[in-house]
């Protein structure tokens, strides 16, 4: 279980007018936390800032004991294979992968870590977990957005990470499934204490978080006047 | 998993993709080679056998024509001329002559009227049998023999030179007596007889029934003055065996006896020169012609179109080229979302270019396996396919 | 599909591209030397296809270590002769292969096997058309071909029953030997020389055969008649008369023919039957037996010189009858 602290960050597209600012966000570890706010207000960013796929321009992300920032591209790859698990709006599946590949997907992409017998057995247990032990042999195609859903958080999973960072990963999905989906992730979260940050505009699916960061009550704005941007945060 | 299986997954869920794209690079790649070592093999053979057969003697006319029948027996046959011109050449005694009578088939496969001498010219020993002894005795290429699934001791039957001359000449059966060593040369594709044999073919020689002791009065008449009329109920033989070979006879002279080119082999250069000026000297209806210097001219010509053939080619390999790289780069476009999920997940961008360089590798590695197998096969019939398109579409 | 398969079939394919610059390689030969066919090795082995011709050639090579073989029908062989395939090969290993010429009667079967052309010497083409006796054989007409009707004329092929003759075809010979074994030059030269006296003597003696009118039962005694300079009417008694036909029509149509001859000398090339024999003495016709070589094989008993010798005793003495 490890915290998140960002502190006086600031982030830009390239030729772009938005601006992200921080002056300070913590997540506590192992806690539950929605990002909430309309679109193109910045959740996904803060997301991929977080997550090191962006560099911020400005500021510091720490995370556990590591400075998001101060990595090398390579480390931020490694640590973001290994420590954090991404769930996506659209899944993400890789098409002509099955279940069970698509799952393992993250060894197969990184040189760096090699799958053991133990992590294919995992593997096929979280399957088995999300309802998948009978469509391990299947092409996302044949699968519902339901169970495509699920097997995006079995591969968020399989290199066993502190971190799941959803992206409105009940977005295309019916009410149904969403209340599954987020079931899931929550259980996950009480079984093995990861932390839990998703990102949603969707207020209806709030109920079960612990913390709600919402960007539509913040300063925070894409504006073209980029002086006069900052952030507030508010506990819910 | 690892990356390998990720690209090879890709090739194969992508089937139609991966055939279109083999394909092109396939037959952009396999038609060039083709002709290459088609016309290769076909310069190599031509110029071996062109090389081999110093001086060919025939009718005035195409010496082209002349040299390919003389040397691939081909259906384009030149006009005859006598046989005394192997006598008239042999009188000089400049060069051994090699008579040379290729008119008739039997099943396809030219059927070569010639002599001992020629085996002996070719260097072409007996894999099977025995060789020429008699009337009707054929030794057969070995490539007729494997076609035609045919050993010593069976007999082939002379295809008729046209189907509706019923009067004319009938078809010889013909008995294998031996089967010639491949030589990877139109002696594999031929069928060869005594020159008598081939003009038994042609009707001058034949066997029948002896007249004196026919008792059918439907085939033989008695005339007013004693003398014997055969009918037209009296059929030539069409198979030369025991029994019936001392009947068989030819009328008029042998030396105005029809053949198609005469091989001559001199000695020396000295003898070539005296027999060229002797048949150059002649007004006569006969020619001689050196198949190297023929196959030469007819080789730059075709190696002067070949250049054309060169520059298609290499406009059409470019043109495919545009387009596998368009195929490639709008494929890639469709991946971008994929690629930035791996990147997001954690992949490198090294990785990414090598998933998608590894796709085209495979692709061009498949596509070249294939090519090689091609072009191995081509190359390996070769022979047999400029063998058949020399002899004119015959074998 | 899964990735094992795959990597077979990439094995497999494989396969032959590694295979094809190492092992494999077509059955392609070089292009032959053409100096050997130009100039063929000897074997020093000569044929001669009738006895008399394997009596001069013989006599010609005497001194000398070549083989000489006589192919040829022997005496008692029936007819069609065809010679056996040891002799087809013996004819096709032989340097030379010495013939009367071509459509010789007694060696029809030259046109039915296959020779190597170029080693047939034909001992007879330098001679004037004028020289050959043709005779028409008018029993058969027959249409065939783009000939139209016509019979088959045929020309007598025992020359070497004229000496003189038989002199030439010695000499034809001796060159064609000497051009084959040029060594042997001397040795043929000086044999011809020996030979030709011998058959000058026979020459000398045909020529003192007394003049007269003769039958004779085929055309193959004509060269002899010819140069005995006898008047000579032929038969064409290929094959004699059956005795059955003989009674009912062969009897009238000879002694018509007989009559036209104005002889009583009926000379045959061959031993007719006895009751032939004794019809035609009963007839007036005795009967006067010669051997004209014309089967070409080996005479029971003698040489050639010997066995024309005989035969010119044995028609002086029909002559004298």
């Amino acid at each position: 279980m490890i915290p998140i602290h960002l502190e006086q960050l600031e982030f830009r597209y390239p030729q772009s007018d938005f601006l992200l600012k921080i002056e300070q966000l913590t997540i506590d570890a192992g806690s539950r936390v929605a990002i909430v706010g309309p679109s193109g207000s910045g959740k996904t960013t803060l997301l991929n800032l977080m997550a090191g796929i962006c560099r911020a321009q400005q500021g510091r992300i720490q995370i556990g004991e590591h400075s998001v920032g101060e990595m090398s591209d390579s480390e931020r790859r490694n640590f973001r294979i290994s420590r954090i698990g991404m769930v996506f709006q659209q899944f993400e599946l890789v098409d002509y992968l099955n279940t069970e590949e698509n799952i393992l997907l993250p060894f197969a992409i990184n040189q760096s870590i090699s799958p053991t017998g133990e992590d294919r057995q995992y593997a096929e247990s979280l399957a088995v977990q999300m309802g998948l032990g009978d469509k391990l042999r299947r092409l996302p195609n044949r699968l519902s957005q339901g169970e495509q859903q699920r097997v995006a958080i079995c591969r968020a999973l399989v290199t066993r990470p502190s971190l799941i960072f959803a992206d409105e990963p009940t977005g295309n999905l019916d009410p149904k499934n969403k209340t599954r989906i987020l079931d899931i992730l929550f259980d996950i979260n009480r079984e093995q204490g990861q932390t839990l940050v998703v990102v949603t505009h969707d207020t209806q699916i709030l109920d079960g978080f612990e913390r709600i960061i919402d960007f539509q009550d913040f300063t925070v704005e894409a504006n073209t006047d980029s002086q006069t941007d900052r952030m507030l945060e508010k506990r819910s | 998993m690892s990356w390998t299986r990720l690209v090879i997954r890709y090739i194969q869920y992508h089937k139609l993709k991966t055939v279109v794209l083999v394909a092109s690079i396939f037959l952009t790649t396999f038609l060039p080679l083709t002709i290459l070592i088609l016309l290769g093999e076909f310069n190599e053979k031509i110029i071996s056998r062109a090389r081999s057969t110093p001086m060919v003697i025939g009718a005035e006319g195409s010496p082209l024509d002349l040299t390919l029948h003389a040397l691939y027996f081909s259906s384009k046959r030149p006009a005859p001329i006598r046989f005394a011109t192997v006598e008239e050449v042999r009188q000089t005694g400049w060069a051994r002559p090699v008579p040379l009578y290729s008119r008739y088939t039997a099943r396809q496969f030219p059927i070569v009227g010639t002599n001992l001498a020629y085996f002996q010219f070719r260097n072409l020993p007996l894999a099977k049998g025995e060789s020429l002894s008699r009337l009707g005795d054929c030794v057969l290429g070995s490539e007729v023999a494997r076609q035609l699934q045919l050993r010593p001791g069976d007999r082939l039957l002379s295809d008729p030179e046209n189907i509706l001359d019923l009067a004319g000449h009938y078809p010889l059966k013909m008995l294998v007596r031996g089967v010639l060593e491949p030589s990877s040369t139109p002696d594999d594709w031929a069928v060869f007889v005594d020159l008598k044999t081939s003009w038994v073919i042609q009707g001058l020689g034949h066997g029948h029934q002896n007249l004196a002791e026919e008792t059918d009065d439907l085939k033989v008449e008695v005339r007013s003055d004693g003398t014997l009329q055969a009918t037209a109920a009296v059929l030539p033989y069409m198979e030369i065996t025991d029994e019936n070979i001392d009947s068989f006879h030819f009328h008029g002279e042998t030396a105005d006896f029809p053949i198609t080119a005469v091989i001559a082999v001199s000695p020396d250069e000295k003898s070539e020169t005296l027999l060229m000026g002797h048949f150059q000297g002649m007004e006569n209806e006969t020619q001689l012609v050196r198949p190297v210097v023929v196959i030469d001219e007819l080789m730059s010509l075709v190696f002067q179109v070949k250049k054309f053939f060169d520059l298609n080619a290499i406009l059409i390999a470019m043109a495919t080229l545009f387009l596998l790289i368009l195929v490639l780069v709008l494929s890639q476009r469709l991946r971008i979302r994929e690629m930035q999920t791996m990147f997001k997940l954690g992949c490198s961008r090294g990785t990414l270019l090598l998933l998608q360089f590894s796709e085209i590798a495979i692709l061009f590695l498949f596509s070249s396996m294939l090519v090689a197998l091609a072009v191995w096969g081509v190359w390996m019939m070769a022979g047999n396919v400029v063998q058949s398109l020399l002899i004119g579409g015959q074998g | 599909m899964h990735y094992q398969t795959l990597a077979k079939l990439a094995i497999l394919l494989a396969l032959p591209v590694l295979w094809m610059p190492c092992g494999c390689q077509r059955n392609d030969r070089t292009p032959q030397d053409n100096t050997a066919f130009s100039q063929p090795t000897r074997s020093d082995q000569v044929s001669a296809i009738s006895y008399p011709l394997f009596f001069v050639t013989g006599k010609l090579l005497e001194g000398t270590s070549i083989q000489l073989d006589l192919v040829a029908p022997p005496a008692n062989a029936p007819e069609p002769w065809t010679p056996d395939q040891q002799q087809i090969e013996t004819l096709q290993a032989s340097d030379l292969i010495i013939a009367n010429g071509s459509g010789a009667p007694f060696a029809k079967w030259m046109v039915r096997v296959s020779l190597p052309e170029s080693r047939v010497i034909q001992t007879t083409d330098n001679f004037s058309i004028e020289e050959f006796i043709m005779v028409k054989d008018h029993r058969v007409v027959h249409q065939h071909g783009p000939e139209g009707e016509h019979s088959h004329p045929f020309m007598v092929a025992e020359t070497w029953l004229d000496p003189a003759m038989l002199k030439k075809q010695a000499e034809e010979i001796a060159v064609a030997l000497i051009r084959c074994y040029p060594t042997l030059d001397n040795q043929v030269r000086e044999n011809l020389e020996q030979l030709n006296q011998s058959l000058d003597r026979l020459t000398e003696q045909v020529k003192g055969i007394p003049k007269g009118n003769v039958i004779t039962s085929t055309p193959r005694l004509k060269y002899l008649t010819r140069a005995a300079g006898l008047q000579d009417t032929h038969l064409l008694w290929f094959d004699l008369p059956e005795q059955s036909t003989w009674q009912t029509t062969g009897e009238k149509a000879f002694i018509d023919r007989a009559q036209e001859a104005g002889s009583s000398c009926m000379l045959f090339d061959t031993d007719p039957p006895n009751w032939l024999r004794e019809r035609l003495r009963e007839l007036g016709y005795p009967v006067v037996s010669l051997n004209s070589f014309s089967r070409g094989g080996l005479p029971s008993e003698g040489d050639f010189l010997q066995v024309m010798e005989n035969n010119l005793a044995t028609l002086q003495d029909g002559l004298s009858r």
